[in-house]
């Protein structure tokens, strides 16, 4: 799915102007040090922000023009986000928490259960399916928060840095399974972007 | 291991003081108990009617407080809106409203000849006043305040982040509510309908004042006591005793919380 940001972003009462657009599938680095709007950005896209002024556009569809008439809501963008602390739900299991989103698609049981363990075992998580969030260590956290964004396969995938706790090995092998995403992705990172295959462009905010 | 700071000299003395002034009139009960013939003074009619109307009541008036406190509280929690003081103001006033002008009021609102009770009464044939449905209605005039209260600080402490993820999900606000929110907020939700609950069974003020004095309709416990210490005070000191048991119990059980998870 195409992407298309021109406008400005921000909250309370901070302001950063912003031109963004994206080709489907392709996938963008997003750099910049703290404060330069890098998280914004991608709360903006997925709806969690409302744009200050200007326009987003997704494919055909203007989800976003400063008008609150015009807004499109988190949950109806076809976007998933990948945060930087893992917000697992608490009071659900681990592939309860991965099959939230294909839940709230209308899939039905057996198909939800199966592509959450999907999502598991791509991010090397299977194991941990039936423990509680309150039972991972961060790294395996932030391996299941990513297998929960990943699993309902949207058009649209934001990804803000959810990886500092898992070790370098496991590290690299998740940066080439979102880099390998179909979905349009926007992903805001600290690696060296050499590191990471197949990344067509970096945008380096300051 | 940081050392701990001793509080000032005086401190523990006044504390002291301040806590016997509190326990004072709980031993004074105590002491004057019928402990010998309790099951008896606890069996007769009267009592085992007033507790019949007393744990309607409260237990109506808890699901009440419930059904109508949790909107108010996600409102308050968790959303902007001009004159939100005036609201949060409005709706914690009976916890320091006296309950006598909160029967008052009650009265002239829905009385047979007040605001809405002349209407209820003139189409539907419904009086309020004086009825057990008026005694629910007393109680969780003061009960809901216990309950929004304990509800929206904890959404509070809560925060919105798993909210946020939610949203990304796909989930719309209703299913956020009922799959996210509130099941995260058992324990407050717990809490506060077990605090609107006591202070339901506790309920007299605004309940003798609206609903009156009518044995097995709207004689609830503590009416009851305050009925019996004329007539019978081992009575009143035996229903005292059940009333003190289980507001102890209820706060005990929350580790003596207000308001907070």
């Amino acid at each position: 799915m195409e992407i298309e940001l021109a406008g400005v972003i921000g909250r309370g009462g901070f302001r950063v102007p912003m031109e963004l657009r994206l080709d489907s599938g392709a996938t963008v680095i997003v750099r910049g040090p703290n404060g330069a709007g890098k998280t914004t950005l991608l709360r903006t896209l997925a709806g969690l922000d409302a744009l200050v002024d200007g326009n987003l556009r997704l494919d055909d569809r203007v989800v976003d023009d400063g008008r609150a008439d015009a807004f499109v809501a988190a949950h109806l963008r076809p976007v998933a986000m990948a945060f930087q602390e893992p917000r697992l739900f608490a009071h659900l299991d681990v592939v309860s928490n991965v099959a939230f989103g294909l839940r709230s698609a209308g899939l039905d049981k057996a198909t939800t259960r199966s592509r959450a363990l999907d999502a598991l075992e791509s991010t090397g998580a299977l194991d941990l399916a039936h423990r509680r969030p309150a039972e991972l260590s961060g790294g395996q956290a932030q391996r299941v928060g990513l297998a929960r964004a990943l699993a309902p396969q949207q058009p649209i995938l934001l990804v803000d840095e959810p990886l500092s706790a898992v070790d370098s090995e496991v590290r690299s092998e998740l940066r080439h399974l979102i880099a390998t995403q179909t979905a349009t992705t926007v992903w805001v990172s600290h690696a060296d972007h050499d590191a990471v295959p197949s990344v067509e462009r970096v945008v380096t905010l300051d | 291991m940081k050392p701990p700071t001793p509080p000032p000299r005086w401190l523990p003395v006044t504390a002291t003081i301040g806590l016997v002034a509190l326990a004072l009139p709980l031993v004074g009960l105590l002491q004057r108990m019928p402990w010998s013939n309790l099951i008896e003074l606890l069996g007769t009619a009267t009592v085992r009617d007033a507790l019949r109307v007393s744990l309607t009541v409260s237990m109506a008036a808890t699901v009440a407080s419930v059904v109508l406190g949790l909107p108010i509280a996600i409102l308050l929690a968790r959303h902007e809106f001009r004159g939100i003081r005036f609201v949060r103001t409005l709706v914690l006033l009976p916890m320091v409203l006296p309950p006598v002008v909160g029967g008052t009021a009650l009265l002239f609102a829905l009385g047979r000849r007040g605001l809405v009770g002349g209407w209820l009464d003139r189409w539907f044939g419904v009086q309020l006043a004086f009825s057990t449905v008026g005694a629910v209605v007393a109680a969780t005039f003061v009960a809901m305040p216990f309950f929004v209260l304990s509800v929206e600080t904890a959404l509070r402490q809560a925060g919105t982040d798993v909210e946020e993820v939610a949203a990304t999900l796909g989930a719309g606000p209703t299913t956020t509510l009922w799959r996210v929110t509130l099941p995260r907020l058992r324990g407050a939700l717990a809490a506060g309908a077990a605090l609107s609950w006591a202070r339901a069974l506790g309920e007299f003020g605004a309940t003798i004042t609206f609903a009156g004095n009518l044995p097995g309709r709207t004689q609830t416990l503590p009416v009851a006591t305050f009925v019996a210490l004329e007539s019978d005070p081992e009575a009143a000191l035996a229903l005292s005793l059940l009333l003190l048991v289980v507001a102890f119990g209820v706060l005990f059980a929350m580790r003596g919380r207000l308001g907070t998870r």
